[in-house]
């Protein structure tokens, strides 16, 4: 290999791995919020191949839209992925088995639980505010970042995300309420309790 | 953390959740070793679909230089028999 070619190389391992350590988390966070964390290291996986086998075109894209590029191939792995299984709407729940699993070093039962609550609370939103919220906490962007992702105003990433934690506030309130009034002996009659009780067992057809 | 206008949401239903949210991503996050796994893997995977990788063409190439390498400071006898033969 001459000079040429190997200073080739070097360059697209520079590009490749500035733009991996960018855009590694959130486009770790919008697989995770759309395809469930069991498939999505693979995901992340399979993206970034697909930038390392474009990485030519990369160059090609001004940096303002480098965000928007990856958001949109990362789409399309996803669609050949639900494609390949056909199960989009069908995906386990998050790594949630069992409490025991569940449960940190040293949390307290009650820790255990709200860990939970949270987890279904998520999984239970909308996959529109579901991978907004994920993509804000986890990915840690901002509602102009979100929106250059998903190509959408940032103000309609800031409706949106106050619509999504308006929902979780209401579930985990309900929850909450739930969970009190067994522990006073009240009966748990309500749908929404029988609601909640299914979904923190991964019973329901959450989406992820 | 939460830019002004990302503050005005979190007012709105309280920091109690924002911070129920943060401890869930913390437990969510890609570990760093995983992520620098996948960093490597496609590094390591070929520039072109279907092609052999970039570490197989250095192999091959090196594999290539020992054995003519090798080849010329061998006396000529044997292997020019040996095509003699075939032949």
């Amino acid at each position: 290999m001459n000079q040429s070619s190997q200073g080739e190389r070097d360059d697209d391992v520079s590009l490749f791995n500035r733009t991996y350590e960018q855009y590694h988390r959130p486009l770790y966070a919008y697989l995770l919020a759309r395809a469930g964390e069991a498939t999505a290291a693979d995901l992340l996986q399979d993206t970034f191949l697909h930038v390392w086998r474009h990485i030519n075109s990369l160059r090609q894209v001004p940096d303002d839209r480098h965000r928007f590029w990856l958001f949109s191939l990362a789409g399309n792995v996803l669609t050949d992925h639900y494609r390949r299984n056909a199960v989009r709407q069908r995906h386990e729940p998050s790594p949630m088995a069992s409490d025991e699993e569940y449960r940190g070093p040293g949390a307290t039962a009650a820790e255990t639980d709200s860990r939970l609550d949270m987890d279904a609370a998520i999984a239970r939103l909308p996959e529109g505010l579901r991978v907004i919220v994920v993509m804000r906490y986890l990915g840690e962007m901002n509602s102009d970042e979100i929106g250059d992702a998903l190509g959408m105003p940032a103000g309609t990433v800031r409706y949106r995300l106050a619509q999504a934690r308006k929902q979780l506030s209401t579930y985990l309130a309900e929850v909450k309420q739930a969970t009190t009034g067994v522990a006073k002996g009240a009966r748990p009659n309500s749908t929404a309790r029988t609601d909640v009780e299914d979904t923190r067992r991964g019973g329901s057809s959450v989406a992820w | 953390m939460l830019g002004n206008r990302e503050r005005s949401t979190t007012s709105e239903f309280g920091d109690e959740l924002d911070r129920a949210l943060t401890a869930w991503a913390d437990r969510h996050r890609l570990p760093a070793a995983r992520a620098e796994a996948i960093r490597s893997a496609v590094l390591a995977a070929s520039p072109v679909p279907g092609a052999l990788s970039y570490q197989w063409w250095i192999e091959l190439f090196e594999g290539t230089a020992q054995a003519l390498q090798l080849l010329a400071a061998s006396p000529s006898g044997p292997w020019v028999a040996a095509l003699s033969v075939q032949a």
